[in-house]
C-alpha cells in the first residue's frame, strides 16, 4: 500500500466485477485481466466481486481464478461488504453480524466498474455511485442506460445523422396478455412493418449474443420472440442483411475530443452471426494465458488491409458521433454493420463497458495506447469529472419551509 | 503403579489412538458420501455396503501388522514393542492422509450439509469415546499385552466405522423428522401465500423432462415455479419452496417421486395439486415396490389428490395410466398418445418425422390440427412434449404459443438431444496421444434409463445418418429381478445397429456382454471400461472419426459405477 517513489500516496482503486447478469463470468475475466494491467506505481487495485446472488465481497482470494470454481464454499473466505447510498462514507462498509456493531469502512478512492450487462452496465450501479457521491470510471447514469437499450441508443444516434436499420420492439407484457393469445397478431405486425424474412430477434437490453436468433419463417419468428423474451422484458426485431460485415471501433474519452481506435472485423466460426461461444469460448488462447481470455480471445482481424479506407474512416467518425450523442464516457466499443451490397454503414450497438475494455484495439492503434495507459486515462477522466461535479451547487438551504 | 514404562506405554497408545481418530475423520466422510447418495436411508446404504463389499482393508491391514508385530515383539524383544506401535500409528496417519476427498473428487460429491455434519460429529464423538474405553480396557485387563490388545480392538473399530455413521443417523432420525416437519410447515405457509396453480407430475419415467418442458412453456406467459434437476421428494420440495418460491408466481410445476406407497400422498399434503400429469407406470424401481400393481397404487395417489373440478392429463399409450383416467375422472380429463390402437385419444401426435436437427410432427386436439417441430428426438421425449402441450392448452394457453415454446425447448441437458460437436468435446484423461480431429453427432440420453427409453434411444441412433454408430452405456439399474434380462434384451437390440459398444462399469457387464454377443456384435467391437471418463478418453484419443454418432445411454452416479476401495 502506502506511497510510491514520487512520494504520492497510491490511490486505492476498487475494481468491481461479476454482477447479476448473464455475462457474469465474462465480467470476472475482464476484471481479473484489468487488475494485472493497472499501473502498480499509481494505483493500488482492490478486487470487489458481486456474486450472482447480488452480494458484494472483497478480499485477496478474489484474485485467484480457482476461487470462482469453488463457490459457494469459498465465499466463506472473503468479506461481505456494501456501498452505502450516502455521501461521505469514504469507501466500502464491511457487513457484519448484528451482534458485532463495530462495522468498519475499507477506504476506496476510485470505483472502477468492470461489469457487463444488467445492473452493472445499465446505470443501476452508476446510480448508487451517484448517491454515494464517489468517483467512478466510465459512463454516468444517462450514458449507461442509453447504451444498454438497443432501441433507444439507435433512435438517438439516428437523430445525429448516423444510419440505423429499422426495428420493431415487442414487449413481454403484450405476449403474456391473455396467456399468449396475441402472439400471432404481434408477429404479423412485425412482418408487416419490417418486410421479408430472414429477420433478427434479440433481447432489447442485452449484449453477448445471448438470446439472439435469426428467424426465416413465421413459426421461427414466434419461437425467436419467446426465446428473446426469456432474457429480457422487451425483444427487438430487425431485418437481416443478406451480405454484411461487422465492424467494431473503440472510442476513448479525451479532454478535447474523443478519439477512435482502429477498426476490427470479428470472425465467426460458422460464417454467420457471432455466437456466445465465438465471443468467449473459442479463441486461440492457450490455457492459463489469462491476458487472452474473454473478448480478447475472439478470432478477429484488426485494421484489415483489404477494407476500403473510406469505410474505416466513416466507421471511426460515426463512432465518435455516437459516443458523444449517447453521453458516453471512459472507453466504449461501438459496433457497426456494413451492407456490402451498397456500402451503407449502420450503427448497431454501443458497449459502454466493452469486454476486456477493448485494449486489443488500442494497442494496435496509431499511436498505440497500451492497456496500462488506457486505464490511466480512463481513471484520470473519472477524477476530472468528479472534481467538476463537486463544483456544482446541490443545496439552496431551507427556504420554502420557512414561509 | 505409575512407573516410567507405564507412562511411555500410555503416551504411545494415546498417539496410536490419535491416528485411529484421524483415520476415522477421513474414512467416515467417504462412507458419508454414499450414505448421502442413498438419501440417508440406512437400509439402502447397508445394501450398497454389502453388495460392494465396502469393508475396510487399508486400515485393517495396518492393524493386523500391529497385532502380529506387537505380539511377536513382546515375546522376543519386549523393549521394542512401543516403537512398533509408534511406527504403525505413523503408517496409519499416512494411509488416512491418502484417502480420497469425497468433497472434491467424485461425480456426485459429498456436501457437508447441516444434517451431514450432525451425523458425522455424533459418529466422531461416539467413535472417540469407544476408543477411550478400548484403551482403558486394554490397560486394565491386558496390561502385559497392551499394544496387541489395542490393535485388535482398533481393528474392530475401524471395521465398524460405517456402523457408527448408520447408528448416528438412526439416533438423529427423530430429531431430523421434527426439524423437517417444521420446515415443511413453513413451505406450506409460503405456498398458501403465493397461491399458484399447482401442477403435479409423476410417472415411472419422463416426469423430469415433462416438468422441464411444461415449466418452460408456462414461463413464456407467466412467472412459473418449478424445481431444478430431478428434485421430487418431500424434503427436496420443502427446501425449494422455502428458498425459491417468489410472490407473483402463477404456476408451480412440481415433480412428485414415488419412493413407496404413500409418498406421493404425503407430497400432495405439501403441494395440493389443482392439476396432474401421469406419464407412465412402468417397470422402473420395481426393487422399491415389488409389483407393477403397487407402482400403480403409488402413482394413483396423484390423480386422487386432484379435486373434481381439476385437470387430469394421462398417457393413453400406457395401459395403467389409461386406467387412471377411467377411475379418477375430473372436470377436464385429457388422454394423450402417439398410438391410436390403444383406445380413443383427446390429444394425438402423428406424422412424426425425425431429422438430424430434431423432429417434425403434427398434433390433433379437439378437432384442430397443428404442425410443430422440436429439437428433441425419440418417442418417449415426444410423448413428454405432447403431455406438456395438452396441459398447457388445458391451462388456457394459446396452442400457437405453446408450439412456439416447444420449438425452443431444450431439456435440462442429457435427455436425448442431438448435439453436433467436435470429438474434443469428450473430456477424458489425456493419455499422451493427440485428440482426434473431426465432428460427431452426440446423443446424450444420460439420465436414469429404463427399458422403453433405452429402446427408443437405440431407435433414434439407428435412424440417424452418419459414419459409425457407437453406444456407450453402463446399462439400466433398479429393475429388480428383471434387471439382467432387460439389459440383455436392450443389448441384443443394440448389437443389430451399433458398430461399437462400450460397456461402463461392472454393474450390468455380464448382461450387456451376453446380449451384445448373442445379437451378433463381434468381440473386438465390444470394449469394457471402468468409468465414463475412461470411455470418453477412448473415444477422444483412440476411436472417433469425423461423422461418427455416439449415443451415451444412462450415466450412473458413483454409487453404481465405481468400485470404491476402502
Amino acid at each position: 500500500m502506502g506511497t510510491n517513489s514520487n512520494g504520492h500516496k497510491r490511490k486505492k482503486v476498487a475494481v468491481m466485477f461479476g454482477g447479476r447478469s448473464v455475462e457474469h463470468e465474462i465480467s470476472v475475466i475482464t476484471g481479473l485481466q484489468l487488475i494485472k494491467a493497472l499501473d502498480p506505481i499509481r494505483w493500488d487495485p482492490y478486487p470487489v466481486y458481486i456474486a450472482p446472488s447480488g452480494k458484494w465481497y472483497c478480499g485477496k482470494k478474489l484474485l485467484d481464478k480457482s476461487f470462482y470454481l469453488a463457490m459457494p464454499s469459498s465465499l466463506s473466505e472473503v468479506t461481505e461488504v456494501t456501498l452505502l447510498p450516502k455521501p461521505g462514507v469514504g469507501g466500502l462498509t464491511i457487513l457484519q453480524d448484528p451482534e458485532d456493531r463495530a462495522s468498519s469502512v475499507i477506504p476506496i478512492d476510485i470505483f472502477l466498474p468492470a461489469f457487463h450487462g444488467t445492473y452493472g452496465e445499465d446505470g443501476s450501479i452508476q446510480g448508487l455511485f451517484e448517491l454515494a457521491d464517489v468517483t467512478y470510471t466510465g459512463c454516468g447514469v444517462l450514458g449507461s442506460i442509453l447504451g444498454m437499450s438497443k432501441y433507444h441508443s439507435k433512435k438517438i444516434v439516428e437523430a445525429h445523422g448516423v444510419p440505423v436499420l429499422p426495428c420493431q420492439v415487442i414487449n413481454r407484457e403484450s405476449v403474456e396478455a391473455d396467456f399468449g393469445k396475441h402472439l400471432t397478431s404481434l408477429r404479423d405486425q412485425v412482418i408487416k412493418r419490417l418486410g421479408n424474412f430472414p429477420l433478427f430477434v434479440k433481447p432489447c437490453n442485452l449484449g453477448s449474443s445471448i438470446g439472439v436468433v435469426r428467424a426465416t419463417c413465421e413459426e421461427e419468428l414466434d419461437s425467436a420472440l419467446l426465446h428473446a423474451l426469456k432474457y429480457d422484458v422487451a425483444a427487438m426485431v430487425e431485418p437481416c442483411l443478406d451480405k454484411k460485415l461487422e465492424i467494431n471501433v473503440s472510442v476513448l474519452d479525451d479532454p478535447l475530443e474523443p478519439i477512435a481506435s482502429v477498426v476490427e472485423i470479428p470472425v465467426s466460426s460458422t460464417g454467420k452471426e457471432l455466437t456466445y461461444e465465438d465471443k468467449y469460448l473459442r479463441g486461440g488462447s492457450k490455457k492459463g494465458d489469462d491476458s487472452m481470455q474473454g473478448m480478447a480471445a475472439l478470432t478477429r482481424v484488426i485494421d484489415p488491409e483489404d477494407l476500403d479506407p473510406a469505410v474505416k474512416e466513416k466507421a471511426r467518425s460515426y463512432a465518435v458521433t455516437a459516443f458523444k450523442a449517447l453521453n458516453a464516457s471512459g472507453v466504449s466499443r461501438i459496433d457497426f454493420m456494413l451492407d456490402t451490397t451498397n456500402g451503407v454503414l449502420y450503427f448497431n450497438e454501443i458497449n459502454t463497458i466493452p469486454g476486456s475494455f477493448s485494449f486489443y484495439l488500442w494497442m494496435n492503434s496509431k499511436p498505440p495506447v497500451f492497456y496500462t495507459e488506457l486505464l490511466n486515462r480512463i481513471i484520470s477522466v473519472a477524477q476530472t469529472k468528479a472534481v467538476r461535479k463537486s463544483s456544482v451547487e446541490r443545496q439552496v438551504g431551507f427556504k420554502a419551509l420557512k414561509k | 503403579m505409575f512407573d516410567d514404562q507405564f507412562i511411555i506405554n500410555l503416551i504411545v497408545v494415546l498417539f496410536a489412538a490419535c491416528s485411529s481418530v484421524y483415520f476415522f475423520t477421513r474414512r467416515a466422510k467417504r462412507y458419508m458420501q454414499f450414505l448421502q447418495q442413498e438419501d440417508y436411508d440406512h437400509h439402502r446404504f447397508k445394501k450398497w455396503f454389502f453388495a460392494r463389499k465396502a469393508y475396510d482393508t487399508r486400515g485393517s491391514l495396518v492393524c493386523l501388522v500391529g497385532i502380529a508385530g506387537s505380539y511377536l515383539c513382546h515375546n522376543y524383544a519386549p523393549t521394542f514393542t512401543p516403537y512398533i506401535t509408534v511406527l504403525l500409528a505413523l503408517l496409519l496417519f499416512y494411509v488416512a492422509s491418502r484417502e480420497e476427498n469425497p468433497m472434491t473428487q467424485a461425480k456426485v460429491s459429498l456436501k457437508m450439509t447441516e444434517r451431514a455434519k450432525r451425523i458425522y460429529n455424533l459418529a466422531l464423538c461416539t467413535y472417540t469415546v469407544s476408543l477411550g474405553l478400548v484403551m482403558m480396557f486394554s490397560f486394565r485387563h491386558f496390561y502385559d499385552y497392551v499394544f496387541t490388545a489395542f490393535w485388535i480392538k482398533n481393528l474392530v473399530l475401524i471395521q465398524f466405522i460405517s456402523w457408527y455413521l448408520v447408528k448416528s443417523n438412526w439416533l438423529l432420525d427423530p430429531y431430523e423428522k421434527g426439524l423437517q416437519e417444521n420446515f415443511a410447515n413453513q413451505a406450506r405457509a409460503i405456498l398458501k401465500d403465493v397461491d399458484p396453480v399447482v401442477i403435479g407430475i409423476t410417472g415411472s419415467y419422463g416426469k423430469t423432462s415433462t416438468k422441464v418442458i411444461l415449466a418452460d412453456i408456462l414461463g413464456a406467459v407467466a412467472p412459473t415455479f418449478s424445481t431444478p434437476r430431478s428434485i421430487n421428494s418431500y424434503m427436496g420440495m420443502t427446501r425449494e419452496i422455502r428458498e425459491r418460491m417468489k410472490p407473483g408466481q402463477k404456476f408451480a410445476v412440481v415433480e412428485m417421486g414415488a419412493y413407496h406407497v404413500g409418498s406421493i400422498k404425503r407430497m400432495c399434503s405439501l403441494t395440493p395439486p389443482h392439476a396432474a400429469i401421469v406419464t407412465a407406470v412402468g417397470e422402473m424401481h420395481l426393487e422399491l415396490f415389488g409389483s407393477p400393481e403397487n407402482v400403480f397404487k403409488a402413482k394413483s395417489e396423484l390423480p386422487q389428490a386432484v379435486p373434481e373440478d381439476g385437470v387430469l392429463v394421462v398417457n393413453g399409450d400406457n395401459v395403467w395410466t389409461r386406467k387412471m383416467a377411467e377411475l379418477y375422472p375430473k372436470k377436464k380429463t385429457l388422454i394423450y398418445g402417439l398410438n391410436k390402437e390403444a383406445g380413443p385419444l383427446d390429444v394425438y401426435m402423428y406424422d412424426i418425422e425425425p431429422t438430424s436437427k430434431g423432429t417434425n410432427f403434427a398434433i390433433k386436439i379437439q378437432g384442430k390440427e397443428f404442425q410443430g417441430f422440436t429439437k428433441l428426438l425419440g418417442e418417449p421425449m415426444l410423448s413428454n412434449i405432447l403431455a406438456s402441450f395438452a396441459m398447457a392448452c388445458a391451462m388456457g394457453l394459446a396452442p400457437e404459443l405453446v408450439l412456439a415454446a416447444i420449438r425452443n425447448v431444450k431439456t435440462e441437458s442429457n435427455r436425448l438431444e442431438p448435439v453436433r460437436t467436435t470429438i474434443s468435446s469428450f473430456i477424458g484423461s489425456p493419455n499422451g496421444r493427440p485428440i482426434r480431429q473431426g465432428d460427431i453427432l452426440r446423443l446424450n440420453d444420460a439420465f436414469n434409463s429404463n427399458p422403453v427409453g433405452f429402446r427408443a434411444a437405440l431407435d433414434v441412433l439407428g435412424s440417424q445418418k452418419g459414419n459409425r454408430k457407437v453406444l456407450v452405456t453402463p446399462g439400466m439399474v433398479e429393475l429388480g429381478p428383471k434387471q439382467f434380462d432387460e439389459n440383455k434384451k436392450a443389448a441384443q437390440h443394440a448389437a443389430t445397429l451399433c458398430d461399437q459398444a462400450i460397456i461402463v462399469g461392472s454393474t450390468n457387464k455380464d448382461a450387456l456382454l451376453s446380449g451384445l454377443k448373442e445379437g451378433g456384435l463381434e468381440t473386438e467391437k465390444i470394449r469394457e471400461v471402468a468409468t465414463m471418463k475412461e470411455a470418453f478418453s477412448y473415444l477422444a484419443y483412440d476411436y472417433c472419426d469425423d461423422g461418427d454418432i455416439v449415443l451415451i445411454e444412462n450415466d450412473l452416479p458413483d454409487l453404481y459405477e465405481s468400485n470404491p476401495r476402502f
